[in-house]
């Protein structure tokens, strides 16, 4: 999605893993689940925002385009290495191009605006950057995240 | 998870929320969304005290609620919701369209 350094994945296994069929009952299990771990709750606030998001929008996306409603596989990983979080989510499903999908026109008076198309739009600016590959049959987004917390927040989220 | 409730005060709606309104509890949240609207209030207030997490399919909630409630005369608030809710709301350009407040009792006045 952006133009980018291509780096690759950080080396050694990811400091979190999750493996569903994409549906939201286990969307809400694995985001309990994520809550309590111990890799998650060790990134600052705004970091944990954006990984929820990432794992929430994307999942979203896997189940609105799975074909004949199946759940589609997930995954998701991420690793903390210098400073730096780095996030690998993919899914079985049809290949989409996101620079095809509008981006909002969050200036629009609310009687113009759209009810949806917000999704990548935010993922877009939680993270620093957003990749889209496709790899055996599976659309593979890798994206990062500089570890500064830029809200300045402390302490814990409310859930 | 999300648990909410609503509460009636004078002519207005205050929808309670505590937890993630997100792609999971989008429907429930809609539901209150609907259910506080049909009481015919002045205003409905989101109390955002307990939500830690919103995503675009809150977003897509309060956007029909902002709709309907331009359209019935209503007015839509939402009170202290966290910085994290704040920021999703100015990235999205949400904070021009809602009003937020601090309290529910500021929102009330």
């Amino acid at each position: 999605l952006k133009a980018a350094e291509q780096k690759s994945e950080p080396e050694g296994l990811p400091d979190f893993f999750l493996e569903m069929m994409a549906s939201r009952e286990e969307l809400s299990r694995c985001l309990d689940e994520m809550e309590r771990h111990e890799a998650f709750l060790a990134l600052p606030r705004d970091a944990q925002y954006a990984v929820k998001l990432v794992l929430d929008e994307l999942t979203s996306n896997a189940i609105r385009h799975a074909p004949g409603g199946t759940p589609p596989g997930l995954r998701m990983c991420f690793w903390v290495r210098g400073g730096e979080l780095t996030l690998r989510l993919d899914y079985e499903g049809p290949s989409f191009d996101p620079a095809e999908v509008p981006e909002p026109n969050t200036e629009a008076p609310l009687e113009e605006r759209a009810q949806g198309g917000l999704g990548l739009f935010l993922l877009r600016n939680v993270m620093d950057e957003v990749r889209l590959s496709r790899e055996n049959d599976r659309n593979c987004f890798l994206t990062r995240k500089s570890l500064t917390n830029k809200l300045n927040i402390q302490g814990e989220l409310p859930c | 998870m999300l648990e909410s409730s609503i509460k009636i005060r004078g002519e207005d709606a205050v929808i309670h929320l505590s937890g993630r309104l997100d792609s999971t509890t989008a429907r429930d949240f809609q539901s209150r969304v609907d259910e506080a609207l049909s009481k015919s209030p002045k205003r409905v207030v989101l109390e955002m005290g307990r939500v830690g997490f919103m995503s675009s399919a809150a977003l897509r909630v309060i956007i029909m609620l902002l709709k309907q409630g331009k359209a019935a005369g209503v007015e839509i608030l939402a009170a202290q919701a966290s910085d994290e809710i704040l920021e999703i709301f100015r990235i999205s350009g949400f904070q021009k369209m809602i009003r937020t407040v601090a309290t529910v009792d500021e929102a009330l006045q």
